[in-house]
C-alpha cells in the first residue's frame, strides 16, 4: 500500500503525529529503517483495512492508522504514571437492581 | 405593542422574572421578540437548529394567564430558553449536531426540559452545537450541519463549543438563558469565547436523561446566561436526583445570592494560568485580581495542578465511552456522513482503544480526586483564565490559530475530578473579543462559587457589556 504514496512522506508524517504527543522523534518507528517502519505501519493498516476496509478509502486508512499512532503515544504517556494494584476504577459493578 | 428595548432584551432572568411577577412585561411580547431575533441574527450567527414558534408563543399565553390569575410558579415562569439540541424533546427533532441524525425525533422529553417546563419557562429553540459534541476529535469551527457558529461579538470568529449556540445565543441576546452540556470544556468554551456566563456543575448534580451521551463518566448538564445569579436559579430548578440517571445525587444547594465584602474569603491562583496567555487575557486577568483583592484575600503563592497526564487521560477516556455509544454510527461506516474531516474518520481509531489504557485512565482519575481536592480546600475559590486567547478565527483550524498561547489543564484536571466552575467575562481583547475567568473549587461547592463569581460581576460590571443588534 505504502508503495502507492511516497513512502518517506508517510514515514515523516509517522514522525511528526509522534512528535506531536511529546515523544523523541529519535524512538522506536522514527528509528526504524524505512522497511521496517513500512512493516510497522502495514500492519496497522492491515488491523484497520480488516476491520474497516469496506468504508474506507486508502488514503483514509492511512489518517487512521496516524490517528492510533497518535493513540499510541497517548498511551504510553498514561502508562508512565504509576498505579498500584490497589487503584481501583471507582466504576465497579454493583449487584443491586436499577 | 412598542419593540422592547435593548435593556429588556438584555436583562438577566432575574430582572425579567421580577417585572414578569408584577406583570409589568408580558411572556408573550417577551418570547415573541426572541422569537423574531432567532429567525434574524440566530439564523445569521448559526446558532439555531429548529425555532418552536407556534408551541413557544403558545405556552407563553398560558403562562401569561396564569400569572394574571395569580398562579405564579417562580421566577423562571415566562422566561424563554434555548436547549442545545441534545436533549431530547418531544416537540421537535434532536440532532445532536450530526447530519446523519438531523430527523432524529424522540417521543419524551429530557429530564431538565420536564423541569423547565414545570416550572414554567418556554422553549424556543433547539441550538446549534458542535456534531456529537465534539467527541471525536473535530478541529474547526464548521464541524456541525448548521456550519460554524458565529461569535455575535464578532462573526468572524467562532462561538466556541460544543454549546455553541448556547452560548452565541445568550450572548447575543437571543434568549436570556441556555442550557449546555460539558464534557471536558464544552460549557466553558462557549461562555469564554461569547461573554456570557457558564455554569458546569459537579458531576452529578443535574441529570443527563435524555441527553445524547457522549462520554457517561464526564457529561455534565448546566446552565449558561448573563449573571452567576441567573445560574444559581436555573441550577436550584434543575439539580437533583433522577432515577434514571444513576450517577445523579442529592445535595444540598444553599445559594445566599450577593454578600457584603468578605475578606476572609480566600481565593488561589493557578500557577502557569496565565503567563503564556494572549497579552489581553492575561492583562485583564491580572486587573481581576486586582478587583478581587478589594474583597477578598489572593493568595500571593500560586497552586501547581498535580503532575498527572492530563490530556492522554481525558483522550482514553473520551475515545472508548463514545465509541462504545456511537458504536453503530462507526461501524456501519455513516461516521463518514459527519460534516468535519477529522469527526468523520476520529471514531475509526477511538472504537481501537484498548481496555487496559480505559481502566488506567479511570483508575488514574481516582488517585487525582484525592490530589485536586487537597490542592483547592483551603480556598474558597481557585481562579484561572478560562482560555488562553480570545475566540478562534471560524476558518481556521484550531492549532493555527492562537496556538502559541496555553493556560495549563485545569480543564482537564476539574472536569476529570467532577469539580464545578463558574466562567464570567472579565473584559475584552482583539477583535473585540471577550475574554474569561473562572472561579472552581471544591465539589458540591457550586453555591459558594456563584456567590463569589456574582460578588465579582456585581464589582466589575464585564456582564452587563452586550454586542450590538
Amino acid at each position: 500500500m505504502l508503495d502507492t504514496i511516497d513512502r518517506r512522506a508517510f514515514a515523516t508524517c509517522v514522525t511528526s503525529a509522534l512528535a506531536l504527543v511529546g515523544l523523541p522523534a529519535s524512538v522506536v518507528i522514527a528509528q526504524l529503517p524505512l522497511a521496517e517502519a513500512k512493516r510497522f505501519t502495514d500492519a496497522l493498516q492491515g488491523i484497520v483495512r480488516v476491520r474497516f476496509g469496506k468504508h474506507l478509502k486508502d488514503t483514509e486508512i492511512d489518517r487512521v492508522v496516524i490517528a492510533l499512532l497518535e493513540g499510541l503515544g497517548q498511551s504510553q504517556a498514561l502508562a508512565r504514571y504509576p498505579l498500584k494494584n490497589g487503584d481501583d476504577p471507582g466504576a465497579a459493578f454493583r449487584a443491586d437492581l436499577p | 405593542m412598542p419593540p422592547l428595548t435593548d435593556e429588556v432584551i438584555f436583562a438577566p432572568v432575574a430582572e425579567l422574572a421580577r417585572q414578569i411577577k408584577a406583570k409589568q412585561l408580558s411572556p408573550v411580547a417577551l418570547t415573541e421578540t426572541y422569537l423574531q431575533r432567532l429567525e434574524t441574527t440566530g439564523r445569521k450567527l448559526n446558532a439555531v437548529v429548529t425555532i418552536l414558534r407556534e408551541q413557544a408563543l403558545a405556552d407563553a399565553r398560558v403562562a401569561e394567564k396564569e400569572i394574571q390569575a395569580g398562579r405564579y410558579r417562580g421566577p423562571l415562569h415566562g422566561i424563554p430558553y434555548g436547549a442545545k439540541d441534545l436533549l431530547a424533546t418531544r416537540n421537535a427533532p434532536t440532532t445532536w449536531g450530526a447530519a446523519p441524525f438531523r430527523l432524529q425525533q424522540f417521543d419524551y422529553d429530557a429530564t431538565v426540559i420536564r423541569k423547565l417546563n414545570a416550572a414554567g419557562a418556554i422553549l424556543v429553540a433547539k441550538l446549534a452545537m458542535i456534531e456529537l459534541a465534539g467527541g471525536f476529535g473535530y478541529q474547526q469551527a464548521n464541524a456541525s450541519f448548521t456550519g460554524p457558529c458565529k461569535n455575535p461579538w464578532n462573526p468572524n470568529h467562532w462561538s466556541g463549543g460544543s454549546s455553541s449556540g448556547s452560548g452565541a445565543a445568550v450572548a447575543g441576546g437571543l434568549v436570556p438563558f441556555a442550557i449546555g452540556t460539558e464534557t471536558c470544556g464544552s460549557i466553558v468554551c462557549p461562555s469564554a469565547y461569547s461573554g456570557c456566563t457558564g455554569l458546569r456543575p459537579t458531576f452529578g448534580r443535574i441529570s443527563r436523561h435524555g441527553a445524547m451521551a457522549l462520554c457517561w463518566s464526564l457529561d455534565k448538564i448546566g446552565p449558561m446566561a448573563r449573571t452567576a445569579d441567573d445560574c444559581a436559579l436555573i441550577f436550584s430548578v434543575l439539580h437533583g436526583v433522577d432515577s434514571q440517571d444513576g450517577a445523579t445525587v442529592n445535595r444540598p444547594f444553599n445559594y445566599p445570592g450577593v454578600t457584603p465584602a468578605n475578606p476572609k474569603l480566600r481565593i488561589g491562583v493557578i500557577a502557569g494560568s496565565y503567563e503564556n496567555c494572549q497579552p489581553a487575557v492575561k492583562q485583564n486577568f491580572q486587573e481581576s485580581l486586582k478587583l478581587l483583592r478589594t474583597f477578598c484575600t489572593v493568595e500571593d503563592v500560586e497552586l501547581k495542578l498535580p503532575d498527572f497526564p492530563y490530556g492522554p487521560a481525558i483522550e482514553k477516556i473520551v475515545a472508548s465511552e463514545s465509541a462504545s455509544a456511537f458504536r453503530e454510527l462507526i461501524e456501519s461506516g455513516r461516521c463518514k456522513e459527519l460534516t468535519d474531516a477529522q469527526d468523520q474518520l476520529g471514531g475509526f481509531a477511538s472504537i481501537m482503544t484498548s481496555a487496559v489504557d480505559y481502566l488506567h485512565a479511570q483508575r488514574g482519575r481516582q488517585t487525582l480526586k484525592a490530589q485536586m481536592d487537597k490542592l483547592v480546600a483551603p480556598y474558597d475559590a481557585v481562579v484561572a483564565p478560562t482560555f488562553p486567547s480570545v475566540a478562534v478565527p471560524i476558518d481556521k483550524k484550531f492549532d493555527e490559530a492562537f496556538a502559541e498561547f496555553d493556560n495549563g489543564s485545569l480543564i482537564a484536571a476539574g472536569n476529570l475530578v467532577g469539580q464545578p466552575a463558574v466562567a464570567v467575562p472579565n473584559g475584552f481583547g482583539p477583535h473585540g473579543l471577550p475574554t474569561s475567568i473562572t472561579f472552581t473549587g471544591r465539589i458540591w461547592t457550586e453555591a459558594h462559587l456563584l456567590m463569589i463569581a456574582q460578588r465579582y460581576q456585581e464589582a466589575s460590571g464585564w456582564h452587563r457589556k452586550h454586542p450590538v443588534g
